[in-house]
This record gives structure tokens, C-alpha cells and sequence, in this order.
């Protein structure tokens, strides 16, 4: 038999993603990938795959897969209680597998968290040694939310009787070790009740506002709206308004981050599954680090923005990016064994 | 170029854009290129001089093959490009970007756009009753209008595909519908404002259907997503509703022939 995952339930909203493409957006197409890359690269890590392999990105939960080979998988992201052979397991670490082993995302505690407003994030990850073998469309596996027919498979989110085949296990897997995220560095994603800071670089139409309201937008408390998707988040709080109402422009080429501020004047933070080109005023954009945290912040989250250079915010990408390898750490065998 | 043409803003931390002006005395902060016409009907006003400028900066750009720079997205006035924020600095991508710009000549060799012509059963246009009453023309004249022109490709957006062509004869400029449709068929001919469009995919619209087209206008198959880009032309011809049918029924059997062999593969 094909070594894989069976998938037993599709989920709700189960996508391939990778680092997703570039080049193409001149016709339209934004570059989708991962919508917590944090959460993403971690999963890699945790199985010393290259950063740009893919993985499964599980929403709202509801998947169970069936192993048909021994295999290792990492998980990490949101917590949609993930289960192996019908135990919770915890997350930020990797696992061995035997064939005929069942794990998912049951996603049961999800409905309640989003009323209590607590926090458990949205989006978990789901990966194997060298990524699942899946063809690719213009250099990616990722899948487009909303655009049929372009990585994955078939194009579409997970469906009933699908296959994800990966690799036979291989004597390098085989001597992998098992890994974890250490304890301090596994997010909270938004439990705290402290605002998320949202570092944004001013730029595109920023001089459209006056100082007086940038100073706004750069004091104020937003929270996060229960409109929130792979295109984009949206805000609500002060309304932001540019001086004579010039909300509409030509429509122009959009940024991952690009807060966009529509005739309501209520902030759209842009993501990976965004239109590549908008006709509203944006201020300028948040950095990726802290979309990435966004992207996992349930509705009611409180934000707020804060101005950063363009240099700083280079300073902290790259810093971010060369800190990655360090976050993980092997399981101590003992500790380990009473996790297996 | 002179370098008075263009200027750059930031657009997030590992971005730019570059806004182009018809005048040569606008500053940074001048709304000049910016549309002042604020309301939900056609928001876009061309600029042919502003997009003459895009165009060749965008051809420019694409053939300099410029180390660090990752993407570019050309529309109505402006260029938006991306660049290796890990291992360039937005000065060094900001200087190598001018000076290509600034030794750029519309007169050199620029590379061969293509004109589309894309056929057109006018007749399954959904808005005929209004679009005739809107205009006071009759379908035929519009259709003859429509036809009429070459439409330049302006920008690519909204849905991969999807063509913003201009300029459409004043006489069928038409403000956007109040209440958009939900599903727009995809193939769809559509107008709007001072532009024309086709529908690449189903998706929601407010503008108005006077056609249809068996052109793919988005197909993961096809090496470039798309048959257009930024800059190349198009001209709509029109077809009988029985050469439109054909065509859908020679497509499929090319579909299911092309299926096969790949299934003996």
C-alpha cells in the first residue's frame, strides 16, 4: 500500500500550504502559504524539513487521518485538540507513527473558546518528513482559498476519500529524533488579556491622514471582528477617516500586512490569500511577525497598532527568521517515553 | 524616463511602490493621479499617459532581471514590487530600481505585446434590456461599438485573470450596478465606467453582462495563469449562439481527448 494519510474525515476547512508562490501576482494571484508562518516553520523545524516543504493547515478542526506507513509527524499552531489513536496529545512537537495509527484535530473545544473569547487559536499545522508528495502548480503546493484549481489536491480544500501520500520512511527519519518547542517560547495566542501589538510600517496613502489621526490609529484599541479569513482581517474601533474623504483610489498592487481603510473607516489587515489589487486607502502595513500572530487571535482579541522604521522592521525579520533553529530542542528520553 | 516621472512610497516593510504622473511638476503628496471622483461607479480613471509610463517601467524592470526583486504588480498609475528584505535594503533596491527607470527610452525596443481577439456571443448578454435603455442605443449599435475599439489591458486583478480594458466608447459608459449581482457566470463579457471586462471565474459583480466567451481567461493549465498581461490589447468579435455552443462542445471533447492520453501515459 501507498504510504500516506487515509483522510478518514476531511475537516472543515483542511488546505495544503506551503511558503505559497511568487510571480504571479502581475495576474492576479497572491502568493497564499502559510497564514501563521511562525506556527509553519516551526512544524519544519520540528522534523528538519526545508522551510519551503508543505504541510497540512487545519481550521476549526473535525479531521481525522488514518496512517497506512510508519511515518513522523510535528504539529503545532492552534490548539484544535490534536489526537493520536484517541489521545490529546500536546502540541510544539514531533511524533512517531506506526501504520494504522489514526490522528486528527477533533476542533470540539474551538466553538466554546470563540464565546468565552479566551483563545486557542485558529490555524494548527500538521507535517511529515520531507512534506507530502504532491504536484505542483507554478513552484507551490499551497492551495488558494478563493481560487479553485491550483495546489493541493485538485485544486480544493481536503475532501472526503483523499489521499496525502509522503515518503516511506527513510533511514534518515527513521533516526530522527524526536523534537519539541521549548516551554518558553509556546505562544498564548491572545489567552493573555494585554493588547497584541501590531508593528506597522507607514507607508502607500499615510500622508492622506492627518497627524491627529495617525495619532488615533497609533493609541487607540481595536478589537479583532468575527470577520476574519485567509483574504484578510478585519478591525473595529476608532474609524479612521483621510482628510476630504479620500477613501477611494486607483487600485494599486497590494502587501501582505497592508492596512487597507475602507469608506467605514474600520481597518482591514491584508493576508496571504488577499486581492493583489485594492482601490481603498491604506495607511501602511504590519509586519509579518506580528500578522502571523494575528492570524491566530480569535474575535475580541484587543490590538493595537504601533509605528516602527522600515529599517527596525527589517532588524526584527531577519532576527526573527535567524532565531527559528534555536527555538527547538530533542525531547529528553525519559520524557519522551511517557509521551510516546 | 526623467526621474520627475516617478516616485517611490513605501508599501510595507519589504516593498515599494512607484506612482507615475501624467504632469511633471507633481509632488509626493500631490492627489494629482489620484481619483477624485468618489463614487461606487467606476472608481478607476485612465490615465493613458500614467499607464504608458507603468508599462514601460514594468517591461523594464521584468528585463533587468534585478537581483532581490521578487514581484512586481503594475496597474492604472502605479508599480508595486517586492523585494529580499533578508539580503537588500530598500535603498540599494530603491537606487538599482531608479536608474533603470531613469535610462529607460519609450523609444527602445520594447518587448512584442500581443492583441487577444476574443469571440463573443453577444447575444447571452444578460443586461440588454438596460444597458439599451442606459445608453438609448440599440443592441446592435452597441454591439458594433464595443467591437469597434482595440482595449489595452491596464491592470490584472480582482480575480487571477480578470482584465481591466479600456478605454470603451463614451457613449457605453455606464455606472456600476447598486445592488452587485452574487454570480457572475465565469466567460462573462461585462462593461463599467470607461472599461470593459471578462469574468475569468464565477464570482459576485456589478457590472453589466452583454456577452458571453468560451476563452479561458484564467487556467492553472496554461504555463502564465492567464492568455494576458499587463500592456497587451484585446478585440472582441462576435459570434452566432450556434458557433458559441460548438465551441463549448469542441472544448469538452479536446478536454476528455487530452484526459485520455494522459490516463495511457
Amino acid at each position: 500500500m501507498q504510504s500516506g494519510f487515509k483522510i478518514i474525515k476531511p475537516g472543515f476547512f483542511s488546505l495544503v500550504q506551503d511558503l505559497g508562490r511568487t510571480g504571479l501576482a502581475a495576474k492576479g494571484l497572491s502568493s497564499s502559504g502559510a497564514i501563521d508562518e511562525f506556527a509553519f516553520r516551526l512544524t519544519q523545524l520540528l522534523l528538519q524539513n526545508a522551510a519551503r516543504k508543505n504541510a497540512l493547515e487545519v481550521a476549526l478542526g473535525g479531521l481525522t487521518l488514518l496512517a497506512t506507513a510508519a511515518t513522523v509527524v510535528a504539529a503545532c499552531g492552534a490548539d484544535l485538540g490534536f489526537h493520536i489513536n484517541g489521545k490529546l496529545k500536546p502540541l510544539f512537537r514531533s511524533y512517531r507513527l506506526n501504520a494504522g495509527d489514526v490522528l486528527g484535530f477533533q476542533g470540539s473545544s474551538q466553538e466554546n473558546s470563540l464565546a468565552a473569547g479566551t483563545g486557542t487559536g485558529n490555524w494548527a499545522y500538521l507535517a511529515v518528513p520531507g512534506g507530502f508528495t504532491l504536484a505542483q502548480h507554478f513552484a507551490s503546493t499551497s492551495v488558494h482559498s478563493q481560487v479553485p484549481g491550483i495546489g493541493g489536491i485538485h485544486g480544493k480544500k481536503l475532501q472526503h476519500g483523499d489521499f496525502l501520500p509522503f515518503k516511506p520512511m527513510s533511514s534518515a527519519s527513521t533516526k530522527l529524533a524526536p523534537m519539541q518547542l521549548r516551554q518558553q517560547y509556546i505562544p498564548s495566542y491572545g489567552a493573555s488579556q494585554t493588547r497584541l501589538i501590531l508593528r506597522t510600517v507607514l507607508g502607500y496613502q499615510h500622508s492622506f491622514f492627518t497627524a491627529a489621526e495617525k495619532q488615533k490609529f497609533f493609541s487607540e484599541t481595536y478589537l479583532l471582528s468575527s470577520e476574519i479569513s485567509r483574504m484578510g482581517y478585519r478591525l473595529k474601533g476608532h474609524a479612521m477617516h483621510p482628510s476630504h474623504g479620500r477613501h477611494d483610489i486607483l487600485s494599486e498592487g497590494l502587501s501582505f500586512g497592508a492596512v487597507q481603510i475602507p469608506k467605514d473607516g474600520q481597518p482591514i489587515v491584508l493576508l496571504k490569500d488577499r486581492q493583489t489589487l485594492g482601490g481603498y486607502s491604506k495607511i501602511g502595513s504590519v509586519i509579518p511577525l506580528d500578522c502571523f500572530a494575528l492570524a491566530q487571535c480569535c474575535p475580541g482579541q484587543k490590538l493595537c497598532f504601533k509605528e516602527i522604521s522600515v529599517l527596525d522592521a527589517q532588524k526584527k525579520m531577519r532576527e526573527f527568521y535567524a532565531a527559528l533553529p534555536a527555538l527547538i530542542e530533542p525531547i529528553h528520553p525519559s520524557a519522551s517515553l511517557s509521551l510516546l | 524616463m526623467d526621474k520627475s516621472f516617478f516616485y517611490f512610497e513605501v508599501a510595507s516593510y519589504n516593498s515599494l511602490i512607484l506612482y507615475f504622473h501624467g504632469a511633471k511638476a507633481a509632488s509626493p503628496k500631490s492627489p494629482a493621479h489620484y481619483n477624485s471622483n468618489n463614487s461606487t461607479a467606476a472608481p478607476n480613471k485612465i490615465n493613458q499617459q500614467a499607464a504608458g509610463k507603468v508599462q514601460l517601467a514594468y517591461e523594464c524592470l521584468q528585463a533587468s532581471k534585478l537581483a532581490g526583486l521578487t514581484e512586481l504588480v503594475p496597474s492604472y498609475s502605479s508599480l508595486w514590487l517586492s523585494y529580499d528584505a533578508l539580503h537588500f535594503s530598500q535603498a540599494e533596491i530603491q537606487k538599482q530600481v531608479s536608474e533603470i527607470l531613469e535610462t529607460s527610452k519609450a523609444s527602445q525596443q520594447r518587448k512584442a505585446t500581443k492583441t487577444l481577439r476574443i469571440a463573443v456571443c453577444y447575444q447571452l448578454g444578460e443586461d440588454w434590456l438596460s444597458v439599451c435603455r442606459q445608453t438609448g442605443l440599440t443592441q446592435e449599435a452597441i454591439i458594433k461599438i464595443h467591437m469597434q475599439r482595440i482595449y489595452k489591458v491596464y491592470a490584472i486583478g480582482f480575480l487571477p485573470g480578470f482584465a481591466y480594458l479600456g478605454i470603451l466608447d463614451p457613449r457605453l459608459h455606464l455606472k456600476r450596478l447598486k445592488t452587485p449581482r452574487k454570480h457572475v457566470p465565469a466567460g462573462s463579457v461585462a462593461i463599467a465606467g470607461e472599461q470593459t471586462a471578462v469574468y475569468p471565474l464565477a464570482s459576485p459583480g456589478g457590472w453589466h453582462l452583454i456577452g458571453k466567451t468560451t476563452m479561458k481567461m484564467f487556467d492553472p493549465a496554461l504555463p502564465g495563469l492567464c492568455p494576458l498581461e499587463v500592456g497587451d490589447s484585446v478585440q472582441f468579435f462576435s459570434i452566432s449562439k450556434k458557433a458559441f455552443l460548438h465551441s463549448i462542445s469542441k472544448k469538452a471533447s479536446l478536454h476528455s481527448t487530452s484526459k485520455k492520453a494522459s490516463f495511457t501515459i
